[in-house]
């Protein structure tokens, strides 16, 4: 449990990550980093899962032994990350890459 | 009276013989098929023709009417019935309303009859009785008409006849006469009529008649005892429908839409064919479940509760029993005792059912859903034994009030009780997130999502370090596939020609760092050493030594995530090396401080090793700085492979895995002078023996080996002499602290000391053949590593945080060709390690604060594995190179 929670930092904090949602799949917020002001997050909840389970669908469908594990959206602003899961949706939303140099 | 009728009888006149013969003389008599009826068939029409009927009526000669059967005073009832009927008759007529008078008639004629019938006899009942029925069928049936109508108006007619007939004076002479009373068929209706045809029969066969007919017949037959046929009665006069109206709740109605794609059938298929005995399993406990359910809403279900709640339940008191009684109670169950003292109280029975069934409806995992269960089946009992102990048996007053503080008490604590387990059970995450956190696919979703969160952060990087062409555009390219696949097509990419551009940058440029291995554990730590997985070849092992905790850790780091590792193993002591088995690549060989060597199976989810020399005999004493897995056949081709470690105790010992570790000491390193020296030495020697840093078996040679010391020595050893050593090499002023033979030219030796240098040697010669040491380097070499693509390459870090590239072909052997330092103001932590990747032109050094570098090397990426070895010898030996020169002791 604790490794989960761990993991679920270390995304959070990291650089480019905008917001993690976590829903069911009927877009029922769990977890979201996104917060109640902004409804970024609840937008998420409420689009995502519908295009989630017709990735799925489309998936099987071509294939009935194929699954999806995983599906990504890049869009010009951001990329939203979407695993899915029997019983819920593990969303985040990674902002622009910037430009750093590594130091030397 | 019945004389009379008896007469009557015996004249042999019946009623309905007297009727027809009435109106025999008005109808025609039609003898035809069908239904003989009592009277003439009559249709409405008739019955109004009636009207006129009733008022004469004649008969031959005489009138007969059933009349006569009266006695006298009915004679008088019926004067003056007739009396009223003629009246009313005549103001029907006017009106033309046949039916009223119809009714009219019946209910006289009815009344008058039953009137009759309590004097007269059983035929004149029959006959009273007659013509009700009649009256009331004729109401409905067509077919036979008004009968009854006609008949009461015979009635009518006959009443007014037996008033002439009074007026005339019926005498008793008349009685006897005989009365011929004619019978005829009324006429026939026909209702159906299909009329039998004939044919010819020639005719006939041609038109199938005869066939038809035949068959017919043939079915007739068949028809009798056939399953085929059965027996239906059919209505075909259907009464009026009556309408009825009927009420009910609304119908609840529920739409539901299914969508059924093509996962769904195969879903569905796979289903079906999962074994019975699973679904057998699955229905049992279904039903188990059910059950359970069942009983539990029965309050006298006995569950297991709560220890603490049943203790403190019972130590409640009771009244009207004895404290201590209750006391030994309590060795049963809590549940026993209270049962005792379970009346049955209606109050408390209804309010547990419903409580219980909130309960179950709340309860959200089924673990609170019983705990809350529990509680409440805790005040239940409890409800039930306050009720039972207030009513029983009056006390006096004091003990009353002591009693029941006792209970309120006994109630506070119960109470805190329960409100520990309910926060307990709401502390719990709610119960989605707990059913979802327990998923194991949790993780490895979590897992990917990190993973490629770092590809779009390094993307470019990963690039770099799988040494694709980088791409103008930002499109992602068939190259990110392509690297995301492995290892086959990495190599079919490895040697591909960069842009000139690119070529013309990097050449400037040979080390580009391109990320780091970093997370927060390593902060604290100091990088010892590292290994690279020989399977999968960017799995890099790495060994550290808590600073902060005095731990050893493992941190195991994949190019897919170098922010964290995919894995942790942590060790009570300081690890100093690790090695991964060219036999075996899920073991890890690692030695630590405490002179342990330990093995761990990467596959093991535990943080234990499969074997550790902790207890062992055998155990180094001292640190343990070096191990290396050695196969008894070539180099990692043996699936038989042993452990050696080298430590400062002086040891080096080789362990094998067969039972537990087993060691057999392979050498002892003892200090050795050299013979120059020993002139110079005023003492004697301090220590007789030394200890080891490194070592290095030769290639090819399985039993030959060599072995750096602390006092700046290498010594070349065999297997087979454990006390003597085969040779020395003198030339460090200080503690070797690596020595590694180049992988092509295995005479080659390379050393690296804390004296500011490195040393190539050739192991047949006594002398170095070359130093390296940069004129600004002013501190220790720590590390270094040949590559394993190119021969005459190999790089070096120092303590000082420097990266150097020494190219044995370029500067001269005088200066590494590139150099990663610190500029002027800043200070870098200490490399500690340095090592090349196996699959691509990388660079890894770690250092004191627990970073670990990634370099990309640029300048050596065709590497044609055929000519190293000439290359190298042609460095050193441009005359050429015999092997065999003589070695030369000391």
């Amino acid at each position: 449990m604790s490794d989960i929670e761990e993991t679920i930092n270390r995304i959070k904090t990291h650089k480019s990550v905008q917001g993690i949602v976590i829903c069911n799949n009927d877009g029922q917020i769990i977890r979201s980093t996104y917060g109640t002001e902004s409804k970024e997050g609840e937008n998420i909840a409420r689009t995502i899962p519908t295009l989630a389970a017709k990735a799925k669908s489309t998936v099987r469908d071509l294939d009935p032994n194929n699954e999806l594990t995983f599906l990504r959206i890049k869009s010009k602003n951001n990329e939203i990350m979407v695993a899915p899961d029997k019983e819920f949706l593990l969303i985040v939303v990674q902002g622009p890459k910037e430009e750093k140099k590594e130091e030397e | 009276m019945q004389s009379i009728g008896s007469e009557g009888l015996k004249a042999g006149v019946t009623k309905s013989n007297i009727r027809s013969n009435v109106t025999m003389q008005k109808r025609p008599n039609n003898l035809g098929g069908g239904k003989t009826q009592l009277g003439p068939p009559k249709t409405n029409m008739d019955t109004q023709q009636s009207a006129s009927d009733n008022i004469i009526v004649k008969y031959k000669d005489t009138i007969v009417t059933p009349k006569e059967l009266v006695t006298k005073k009915f004679l008088q009832l019926a004067e003056q019935q007739n009396r009223e009927e003629e009246q009313r008759l005549k103001v029907l007529q006017k009106q033309n309303e046949t039916k009223v008078s119809q009714s009219v008639a019946e209910s006289n004629v009815k009344s008058f009859y039953q009137s009759a019938d309590k004097s007269s006899n059983s035929d004149v009942k029959i006959s009273s009785s007659n013509n009700p029925e009649r009256s009331s069928f004729m109401e409905s049936k067509q077919s036979e008409g008004t009968y009854s109508d006609s008949d009461s108006r015979r009635d009518q007619s006959e009443l007014q006849e037996k008033k002439t007939k009074q007026k005339k004076g019926l005498k008793e002479e008349d009685l006897d006469e005989n009365i011929p009373i004619n019978l005829s068929e009324t006429c026939t209706m026909q209702l159906l009529f299909i009329p039998s045809s004939f044919i010819n029969s020639e005719q006939g066969k041609k038109t199938g008649v005869i066939q038809k007919t035949q068959d017919y017949e043939k079915y007739m037959v068949e028809k009798i005892g056939s399953d085929n046929y059965t027996k239906r009665h059919a209505q075909t006069f259907n009464y009026n429908q009556k309408h009825k109206i009927q009420q009910s709740n609304k119908i609840e109605k529920n739409e539901y839409g299914a969508f059924a794609a093509i996962w769904d059938l195969y879903d569905a298929s796979v289903t079906d064919q999962l074994n019975e005995f699973e679904l057998l399993q699955e229905d049992i406990k279904g039903s188990i479940e059910k059950e359970y359910k069942q009983h539990l809403k029965n309050p006298y279900f006995l569950l297991p509760t709560e220890l603490e709640a049943i203790k403190i339940h019972t130590e409640r008191p009771v009244l009207g029993k004895d404290y201590s009684e209750k006391q030994t109670n309590k060795t049963k169950t809590g549940i026993n005792s209270n049962k005792q003292n379970q009346p049955l109280n209606s109050l408390s029975g209804g309010y547990t059912n419903q409580q219980l069934d909130d309960k179950m409806q709340d309860s959200s995992s089924s673990h609170t859903g019983t705990k809350n269960l529990q509680s409440q089946q805790v005040n239940i009992q409890q409800q039930v034994t306050r009720s039972h102990g207030k009513t029983s048996n009056p006390m006096p007053e004091q003990q009353q009030k002591q009693y029941e503080m006792k209970q309120d008490e006994q109630d506070l604590k119960e109470e805190d009780y329960m409100k520990e387990l309910v926060k307990r059970n709401n502390t719990q995450m709610s119960d989605s997130e707990q059913v979802i956190f327990q998923s194991n696919l949790v993780q490895t979703n979590l897992k990917y999502v990190e993973r490629i969160l770092n590809q779009n952060l390094f993307h470019k990087q990963y690039i770099q370090y799988r040494n694709y062409p980088e791409v103008k555009f930002e499109k992602m390219t068939l190259d990110e596939d392509l690297k995301q696949r492995g290892g086959a097509f990495k190599r079919a990419f490895q040697n591909k020609q960069e842009d000139e551009e690119v070529v013309e940058k990097k050449k400037n440029e040979p080390i580009v760092q391109l990320f780091q291995y970093k997370c927060a554990l390593s902060d604290q730590c100091k990088v010892t050493q590292a290994d690279w997985n020989s399977v999968n070849k960017d799995l890099l092992a790495v060994s550290y030594s808590n600073k902060q905790t005095s731990e050893g850790h493992i941190m195991f780091w994949t190019l897919k995530n170098p922010t964290y590792p995919e894995r942790i193993i942590t060790y009570p002591s300081k690890i100093n090396c690790c090695k991964f088995s060219n036999s075996q690549p899920n073991l890890i060989a690692a030695g630590t401080i405490d002179g342990i060597v330990a093995v761990w199976d990467i596959r093991r989810k535990s943080d234990k090793p499969i074997t550790e020399n902790k207890e062992l005999p055998g155990k180094h004493s001292d640190s343990v700085w070096e191990v290396q897995w050695i196969g008894k056949g070539a180099k990692g081709t043996d699936k038989v492979e042993s452990l050696v470690s080298i430590s400062s105790d002086s040891r080096i010992a080789e362990w094998s895995m067969k039972k537990g570790l087993e060691y057999t000491n392979l050498m002892n390193l003892k200090r050795v002078v050299q013979s120059s020296q020993k002139e110079n030495l005023q003492e004697g020697v301090n220590f007789r023996l030394s200890a080891g840093f490194s070592f290095d078996f030769l290639q090819g040679e399985s039993s030959m080996y060599l072995a750096a010391t602390e006092d700046g020595t290498i010594h070349r050893c065999s297997k087979s002499y454990t006390e003597q050593y085969l040779d020395n090499y003198f030339g460090h002023s200080g503690p070797v602290y690596k020595v590694r033979c180049n992988p092509f030219f295995s005479d080659i030796f390379l050393t690296c000391s804390a004296d500011w240098s490195c040393k190539l040697w050739n192991w047949r010669e006594e002398l170095p053949k070359a130093n390296f040491q940069q004129q600004n380097l002013q501190d220790e070499v720590l590390d270094f590593e040949w590559s394993p693509h190119t021969s005459t390459l190999f790089a070096s870090v120092c303590k000082d945080g420097r990266l150097e590239l020494w190219d044995l072909t370029k500067n001269n052997m005088l200066d590494p060709f590139a150099t990663l330092m610190p500029q002027d103001q800043q200070i870098w932590p200490a490399k500690t390690m340095v090592r090349f990747a196996q699959n691509s032109p990388i660079i890894i050094t770690g250092d004191a604060h627990g970073e670990v570098n990634t370099y990309r090397l640029y300048g050596y990426e065709d590497n044609d594995p055929l000519i190293q070895q000439e290359r190298l010898e042609k460095l050193f030996y441009p005359t050429g190179y015999v092997k065999g020169q003589k070695e030369q002791r000391d």
